[in-house]
């Protein structure tokens, strides 16, 4: 039978403490994926540590400078609902509208579904494409690290032992800018076959100067497609410009066959649905 | 007719239980030291059991009894085919089998006990693709199968449990006479039926001995049946009770873990309780079968349909179950609703090494309905004419006959195909990538029996007993509006008493979209008869002509004279304590006529059927050529139902039925790796959820039929039957490309596109053999 100790922290420095000590320990976030998990004897923690009651990791928040910061445990119905994501980076809303039903969504938190390291999840290719930074805090320290970097391979990611995911930072876009989530499901909102956000960012004269691609389910991470970036800025976009990119994506994309799609059908999905991100992106921010 | 409860959308009976959460499901009960049960299954297709260990799992602390086939009587049970153990005896022949089961004092010992249950197998041959089992040199599943007892003459050869043959005219003369013929091999899948309520039940000895098992299911006389012939209990020592049902569309008419239950309870002397988890239901269920038909339609330039040939194989994994049943009336419906003279349906029904298919909603039509009906767009398409002038060119027209020559007087399918086709505004300019398609269906809902006792209580009210089980479907307020109607008394007043065998009379299940029909006749049978004894009553004690007395208010009356009469509450007393004795009416309806020419039948399971329904499913599609994905823009779905009893929920099934269907022809698949189902959960098997389901508008059509209560006919089932052809239909107007493999995926769609040619694998033997 399974036994596990709960635990409820009541700070950031205790739960990591008790983390550090306990190496068979797991955060409870929403719970959404964990239980799951549990249940059906995937993993067998010997406590759960549950973050959610501990103050101030649930926070949207805005500065010019900085941007925007989300806390760990804002729950997608918090992202889906927050008038500064709609003013600042809507393309987060969008991801959080496709991601299952309400009730994931009121449990669910950013965080969670970030840590969970699933491949298709749908706000990490959002946040790829926003340039986004994590903020990992362990006992005496914190590190920020860009989002691509924390996933390592199907439901892995850099966490040590004792981490907490605990914000998240997007820094500000340029003022004309839009971004698009585009996600290839086989019901609504079911897990994505294939998953690409884009970003664009323009000057006054319509160059652009900010590009970000991510894309989900198509690789043992979400992958950063870097190009864009390369690609894009300095240039008036043109269609050529977003063929090449989505070629590169389509490159990139090394996906597996299972029930949902084939690996053959993913890969030709990059293609065809980052062209259509982008371009949904370019539409947006040129006003069309 | 003006009826004061018949046509009208009342409340449903149950509708205050459902709606506030009360209504009570297998899961919601216990009883005192109750136990859980587990089953311990087979992880191997086709394998000898030589040994089973239990010594490690019965040293488990909570542990209380773990059997095996050896504990047990060598009873085989099964619908029409007798083959079936309630636990693995000898060899397993699919994986997910029931090998052994325990009982533990809670789910998690139960479950962590088979875990320790040691089973030692020799893997034998064993083959998934019903089309290698028809082969002479295939494994073979069952080597006993000439011995099992059978219900009907069935001719079985090899793996081949169930040959079904049906011949009219003369095919060979009628494709001389052909202009033009259209022949293709088409494939369907694996559904499940995704009821939200995992099969489970609950077995308990009474004191006196009585087994009472409390049961999810769709007939308690069946499940009655089926422990009784598995374990060799006799019938009176059992007594079946269900609880809420929390849906069944098929899968829950034949037993699941009742006999294990049983089994187990027997050994402990204990109540067991065991419900299945997801994973089982999806790999040790009932789902659909999967098919390979070929199909073959000749017809004359002008459109007329002269003949059709048509060889369906039903893979039904490693039990009969259903399967005889499921190929034969689908073989029966091939023909579809239209004049076809000639005519030659063969259906095969074959084991393979999988889980066992079994009923579900439209029990084998809607996969000869996916051929046939995409057959007739495929000839449409040759001879240049509209889909849908052409299926009214040959629809059927009252007067018309059955295949098995029944005339057939309520024949509603051209108003159907009209209906529905105006519905999406059928001759309108279509936009890009869009495309429309219709599809025709014909189905029964007149078969077996329904019996019904209608008892005045002593106060005047009324106590309706009657075997039959509302599963959601909406029986119980139909019912009760019949008594309601006949009697002209309040829902109120009416105590319908079902759902326990030893307190109502014997009733077949609930399918084949019987119970407004069937079950409608029997209890307005008895209703009546209840009512007339009830007016024999009153002439006898107001000394009055019987034809002068009415019935209002719960009043029996001299017409002329309101004040000389009796209550029902009086004439409730006076049979109960003075005279004549209780009332009860009481009928027992059976379909037999008009009986089925069986001249051209060979290995057809049923006896009569009647009550014939049509229906027809419109859509509107769009297609993304880039992805492939099929965005259903809006759909129709009319339904000749004889008339309405309960319109809105007459809607509600159209609308439920239609769904399952969207669920059929795009996204579920039960999906296997060898005979290991690899999708057995809800995040990988996808039924529509609310956000996908399109516009679907509901269309009652109501041609009258005589033989039924109130002229009403059956629903129920083919609301899902057109639903795929209608699609696979649209998609070629939409892009000309034709899908033969269900389900619709996106990259089928797409593969299609770019012109990739699917072979469905088809030996041409099959043609001459039978
Ligand atoms: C039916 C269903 C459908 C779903 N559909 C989608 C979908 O369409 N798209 C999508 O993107 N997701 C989907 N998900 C996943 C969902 O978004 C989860 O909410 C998310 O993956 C996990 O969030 P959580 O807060 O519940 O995390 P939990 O389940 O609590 O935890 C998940 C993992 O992350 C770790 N963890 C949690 N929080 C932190 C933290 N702050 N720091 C470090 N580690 C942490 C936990 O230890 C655990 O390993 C679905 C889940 C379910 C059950």
């Amino acid at each position: 039978m399974r036994y596990f100790e709960y635990f409820e922290p009541k700070s950031v420095g205790e739960a990591c403490q008790f983390l550090n000590e306990h190496e068979e320990a797991k955060i409870l976030g929403g719970g959404v994926s964990l239980v799951v998990l549990l249940k059906n004897g995937l993993i067998t923690p010997s406590h759960l540590v549950n973050i959610k009651t501990i103050p101030g990791l649930a926070r949207i928040e805005w500065d010019d400078r900085e941007g925007l910061t989300i806390g760990g445990l804002n729950h997608h119905r918090d992202i889906l609902l927050s008038p500064l994501i709609q003013r600042h980076c809507p393309i987060l809303a969008e991801a959080a509208s496709k991601i299952a039903t309400p009730p994931i969504r009121n449990l669910g938190t950013i965080g969670g579904n970030v840590a969970h390291a699933e491949p298709s999840a749908d706000f990490p290719p959002a946040l790829i494409a926003l340039n986004a930074s994590l903020m990992l805090t362990s006992p005496g320290r914190e590190r920020k690290v860009p989002i691509e970097e924390f996933f390592t391979d199907y439901y892995e990611n850099i966490l040590g032992q004792g981490e907490i995911l605990t914000r998240i930072d997007v820094p500000p876009l340029p003022p004309r800018s839009a971004g698009t989530y585009i996600k290839l499901d086989k019901i609504t909102n079911s897990i994505a076959i294939v998953g690409v956000a884009s970003v664009i960012g323009f000057d006054e004269k319509g160059i652009c100067i900010y590009a970000g691609v991510g894309l989900g389910g198509v690789a043992s991470t979400p992958l950063n497609v870097k190009g864009a970036k390369d690609i894009l800025v300095g240039e008036k976009i043109t269609e050529t410009h977003i063929d090449k990119i989505a070629k590169e994506a389509q490159a990139m994309a090394n996906p597996i066959t299972n029930v949902h799609a084939s690996a053959e059908y993913r890969k030709e999905m990059v293609y065809v649905l980052t062209r259509r991100a982008l371009q949904g992106s370019l539409d947006k921010a040129l006003g069309r | 007719m003006d009826y004061q409860y018949i046509g009208k959308s009342i409340p449903k009976v149950d509708s205050a239980q459902k709606a506030t959460g009360t209504a009570q499901y297998i899961n919601d009960l216990s009883f005192p030291n109750m136990l859980w049960g587990k089953v311990l299954r087979s992880i191997y297709p086709h394998a000898e059991i030589v040994h089973i260990d239990k010594s490690k799992a019965e040293r488990l602390p909570g542990v209380k009894a773990i059997i095996t086939a050896q504990d047990i009587p060598d009873g085989l049970y099964g619908p029409f085919i007798k083959d079936e153990p309630v636990l693995a005896r000898g060899k397993v022949r699919y994986i997910g089998e029931p090998v052994a089961a325990v009982a533990a004092i809670d789910r998690e010992t139960a479950e962590e006990a088979i875990q320790l249950v040691e089973v030692e197998y020799d893997e034998l041959p064993s083959v998934f693709d019903p089309l290698e089992a028809m082969k002479s040199d295939a494994p073979l599943i069952h080597e006993d199968l000439s011995s099992y007892f059978c219900i009907f003459p069935a001719v079985q050869e090899g793996n081949v449990c169930s040959r079904t043959t049906f011949v009219e005219g003369d095919i060979q003369q009628g494709f001389k006479e052909a202009g033009l013929i259209v022949e293709e091999t088409f494939r369907t899948h694996m559904q499940h039926q995704s009821y939200m309520e995992p099969s489970g039940a609950i077995a308990l000895i009474d004191p006196s001995g009585k087994i009472i098992i409390h049961s999810s299911t769709q007939g308690i006389f069946i499940t009655q049946s089926r422990v009784s012939e598995s374990l060799k209990i006799p019938m009176s020592k059992i007594r079946v009770i269900a609880p809420n049902v929390g849906g069944g569309f098929g899968g829950k008419i034949e037993t699941n873990v009742q006999p294990i239950c049983v089994a187990l309870a027997q050994k402990t002397g204990l109540p067991i309780k065991v419900v299945l988890t997801r994973e089982e239901e999806f790999t040790a269920g009932r789902p659909r079968h999967p098919t390979t038909i070929w199909g073959k339609l000749g017809l004359k330039k002008d459109g007329t349909f002269v003949a059709k040939e048509m060889i369906n194989i039903f893979d039904t994994g490693a039990y009969s179950d259903d399967g005889p049943g499921v190929t034969g009336f689908g073989s029966l419906m091939a023909r579809g609703p239209y004049r076809i003279p000639n005519l030659k349906i063969v259906g095969n029904c074959v084991y393979t090494n999988k889980v066992k298919s079994g009923a579900f909603r439209g029990f084998g039509n809607p996969q000869t309905g996916f051929a046939s009906e995409s057959l007739i767009d495929m000839a449409a398409k040759e001879l240049n004419m509209d889909p849908l002038d052409l299926r009214l060119k040959n629809a059927l027209v009252p007067g018309d006959h059955s295949v098995g020559k029944q005339t057939i007087h309520s024949v509603g399918i051209m108003e159907c195909l009209k209906k529905a086709a105006e519905a999406l505004e059928w001759k309108q300019k279509k936009g890009k990538c869009r495309g429309r398609g219709i599809a025709a269906v014909n189905h029964i809902s007149g078969l077996l029996t329904v019996s019904a006792f209608v008892r005045i209580n002593e106060d005047g009210t009324i106590s309706l007993h009657v075997g039959t089980m509302d599963i959601g479907q909406g029986s119980d307020t139909i019912l009760t509006q019949i008594v309601a109607e006949e009697l002209g008394v309040p829902l109120e007043d009416i105590n319908l008493i079902s759902r326990d065998t030893d307190a109502a009379p014997y009733t077949w299940a609930t399918s084949a979209s019987r119970l407004t029909y069937t079950g409608g006749n029997a209890v307005r049978l008895a209703t009546i008869d209840a009512r007339e004894q009830l007016l024999e009553l009153a002439s006898k004690q107001l000394d009055e002509n019987k034809d002068d007395l009415m019935i209002q208010n719960k009043k029996i009356f001299v017409k002329w004279d309101p004040e000389k009469g009796l209550t029902f509450h009086q004439l409730g007393a006076i049979s109960c304590w003075v005279k004549g004795g209780p009332i009860v009416g009481k009928s027992s309806f059976m379909v037999e006529t008009p009986p089925f020419d069986r001249s051209g039948f060979s290995g057809f399971p049923f006896g009569t059927m009647t009550g014939y329904i049509f229906a027809a499913q419109a859509v509107e599609v769009e297609v993304d050529v880039e992805t492939g994905k099929v965005k259903m823009i809006q759909c129709a779905s009319a339904h000749d139902v004889g008339h309405a009893i309960h319109p809105q929920n007459v809607e509600g099934q159209i609308e439920g039925g239609f769904v399952q269907g969207l669920g059929y022809a795009l996204t579920e698949e039960i999906v296997f790796d060898g005979g290991k189902v690899i999708n057995p959960s809800f995040a990988d098997y996808k039924i529509p959820m609310a956000m996908d389901i399109p516009p679907i508008t509901p269309i009652i059509v109501e041609a009258y039929d005589e033989t039924g209560p109130y002229g009403a006919k059956g629903l129920g089932e083919p609301g899902l039957v057109g639903v795929a052809p209608a699609i696979a239909n649209a998609i070629y107007d939409a892009i000309g490309v034709r899908i033969k493999d269900l389900p619709i995926t996106p990259e089928k769609v797409l593969d299609a596109i770019k012109g990739k040619k699917v072979t469905i694998p088809w030996t041409d033997i099959w043609k001459k053999n039978f």
